[in-house]
């Protein structure tokens, strides 16, 4: 990509010096062009943070109950304190460690999820478009048949089959979310094998898989990057749904989304127990979405959201 | 001259036109309908034509880009369109093709080293990285580049640049027939001839046989030995160079011919203007197709189609004024 920076440079900047900007004045100036590039990938950075480095960064076990000082007199949960920053929940367990810890299940559910989405969408897509003809069709109608499904409700049937687990709530977003990547990577290539140095190639004789995994597949990394980045927020969503329903994370295992269900219980007399998880939520989705959205304004130049 | 190295006959492309909900075929178009040449080793054949006159399609039906609705390719004795697609791509070492637009007929993510070796990689020439290697920079010597070169991306060259790599890379397995769509279309006057050169020394120091598609008849009459004149998808005329330009004999011909510019403002020159379009190829009219737009058509033309015939030695058209023994001489 070439630089693209179509927006004048502020006119309390110094007129243009002999040699290249300095560094920090190029990320700002790029930080300026894409304000929204940056801000999700400074959530995104800091929610990996808090995955990685979980167990230094929590202040107490995330399975420790604190029947003394995390509960009052009642038996009902402390609100923010001192000791306990984000509050305790219903049995006096750390609601801040257990959101760090819950940070990784969210993570590596939404990341693994999404390449097991990225390898079907693309392996699908590609297939498909290039071929074209009935393989195209029988593709693009099973296809059709995933993406008819809500997510959620799919993902539910099958965890229901198959019982649930960290692992499974994996396997089954991964393999129930690839519609959307498979129809645009089949739209890229539907465009991308008509191009000359595509032909080109087929006159020179290379095989099909060389066509498409050497040549058309490194073209289309822009868009399968995008979604991708959007689609690790989405399934991150679509996790804390399943283990808000009971069927994905097991307690006492932390997840966003079984804290917010066991933080309904209490939410009354100890709202914390149900925002905290729910702000997490919204802003690890938030942070992927951003991220996304800027990626798609950096690597296709034609986007309209550009300003 | 001997055994052809290329001989096609009665060549045609079909296009179906579908519509409606069940995609029904309603029609065709008629992109290539019947043409029949030869292209002998070391020769260049000029194919010319307005747009749309299937020019390209020819080329690239040829080689197999497009599959063939009818007809015959006998390359060095083989049939070309009854080899499996295996056989097919074994071939095409033999056969190969340099695109018109040169910008978008190199990948932007290789490096020149990377396209120009993938030929050889493909059809499992030079195992060696090195060997490759030493290709390569040979090749793009050959083409007027240096080896330096190989390690830069296409964005970096300008156009003429680039043709000489898509022609260097047609050359790397060495073929011994070359489909050149418009390949100096595309670029500045001042470069098409270093291109041309460059086409025509090759040919000289390698005997590689062109079948050169444009259509600018300057350029044409430059490069090739034979001519053959194409409307509608189908043949005009077909003749050697000089003859086609000295004597022609088909009226589009000579229509197109009074449109190339000669360069004296003085010289009066009578243009023959040809009145209307081009009719549409998915529904040709009847006769000869070029009946609608001819200056001196007759009665006879919107009802028969003109046969193919040899005027002269090796001077071929398809024209009633020139058809048959009977008919000696015409309007030339």
């Amino acid at each position: 990509m070439e630089s693209l920076h179509p927006q004048p440079v502020p006119v309390s900047m110094p007129a243009r010096e002999a040699s290249r900007p300095s560094l920090s004045r190029r990320l700002w100036r790029s930080v300026r062009t894409y304000p929204m590039l940056y801000v999700g990938g400074l959530i995104v950075l800091l929610l990996v943070i808090a995955a990685v480095f979980a167990p230094v960064l929590a202040p107490h076990n995330p399975d420790t109950q604190f029947q003394d000082i995390g509960l009052n007199a009642e038996g009902t949960p402390v609100g923010p304190n001192a000791t306990f920053p984000f509050g305790t929940d219903s049995v006096g367990r750390d609601v801040l460690s257990r959101l760090l810890y819950g940070a990784r299940v969210s993570l590596i559910v939404g990341i693994v999820s999404t390449l097991i989405n990225l390898l079907l969408g693309v392996v699908i897509g590609l297939i498909s478009g290039y071929f074209g003809g009935w393989v195209d069709n029988v593709l693009m109608r099973i296809t059709d048949v995933i993406l008819a499904f809500p997510v959620l409700l799919l993902s539910m049937a099958l965890v229901a089959v198959v019982g649930p687990s960290l692992w499974t709530v994996l396997w089954v977003i991964g393999v129930v979310g690839w519609g959307t990547m498979a129809r645009v990577v089949r739209g890229q290539v539907l465009a991308l094998k008509e191009f000359e140095y595509v032909q080109a190639e087929r006159a020179l004789g290379a095989s099909h898989g060389r066509i498409m995994f050497r040549v058309i597949l490194p073209n289309l990394m822009g868009p399968v990057i995008v979604l991708s980045t959007l689609n690790v927020g989405a399934n991150i969503l679509t996790e804390a749904g399943l283990s808000f329903l009971g069927i994905g994370i097991q307690p006492p295992t932390p997840s966003w989304g079984n804290m917010i269900q066991e933080g309904i219980q209490t939410y009354t007399f100890a709202p914390w127990t149900m925002w905290f998880p729910g702000l997490a939520l919204v802003l690890a989705v938030l942070g992927f979405n951003l991220l996304g959205d800027g990626l798609r304004d950096i690597l296709d130049p034609h986007s309209a959201t550009r300003r | 001259m001997a055994q052809p190295l290329l001989e096609v006959r009665d060549l045609k492309k079909y296009f179906p036109i579908r519509r409606g909900v069940f995609q029904r075929t309603v029609g065709h178009v008629r992109a290539v309908d019947g043409i029949s040449f030869t292209v002998a080793q070391g020769e260049t054949l000029g194919v010319v034509g307005e747009s749309g006159c299937g020019k390209s399609t020819m080329g690239r039906t040829i080689l197999r880009l497009l599959e063939p609705t009818a007809g015959e390719a006998t390359f060095d004795g083989a049939d070309l369109f009854k080899m499996s697609k295996s056989q097919m791509r074994a071939m095409r070492r033999q056969l190969q093709m340099v695109f018109q637009d040169p910008y978008a007929s190199l990948n932007p993510r290789f490096t020149v080293m990377e396209t120009l070796s993938a030929p050889l990689k493909i059809h499992g020439l030079y195992p060696s990285p090195k060997e490759r290697e030493r290709r390569v920079h040979e090749m793009l010597e050959r083409v007027g580049l240096s080896p330096e070169h190989a390690r830069r991306y296409p964005h970096e060259f300008s156009g003429g640049q680039r043709q000489r790599i898509g022609i260097a890379r047609a050359l790397m397995v060495e073929p011994r027939l070359i489909v050149l769509d418009e390949p100096v279309a595309a670029l500045d006057v001042s470069v098409q001839s270093q291109v041309l050169n460059l086409l025509k020394d090759l040919q000289n120091e390698y005997g590689y046989s062109y079948i050169f598609v444009a259509h600018d008849l300057s350029v044409v009459r430059y490069i090739s030995h034979r001519i053959l004149v194409l409307y509608l998808g189908q043949m005009m005329e077909w003749a050697e160079t000089d003859d086609l330009f000295a004597h022609p004999l088909h009226p589009y011909t000579q229509a197109l011919l009074s449109a190339v510019p000669v360069p004296d403002p003085d010289q009066k020159r009578e243009r023959i203007i040809l009145q209307g379009d081009l009719p549409s190829p998915a529904n040709p009219p009847k006769g000869c197709p070029f009946h609608t737009r001819c200056p001196v058509a007759m009665p006879v033309c919107s009802e028969q189609r003109p046969t193919w015939s040899e005027v002269r030695p090796g001077h071929f058209v398809a024209c009633h004024l020139h058809g048959g023994p009977s008919t000696e001489g015409g309007a030339s």
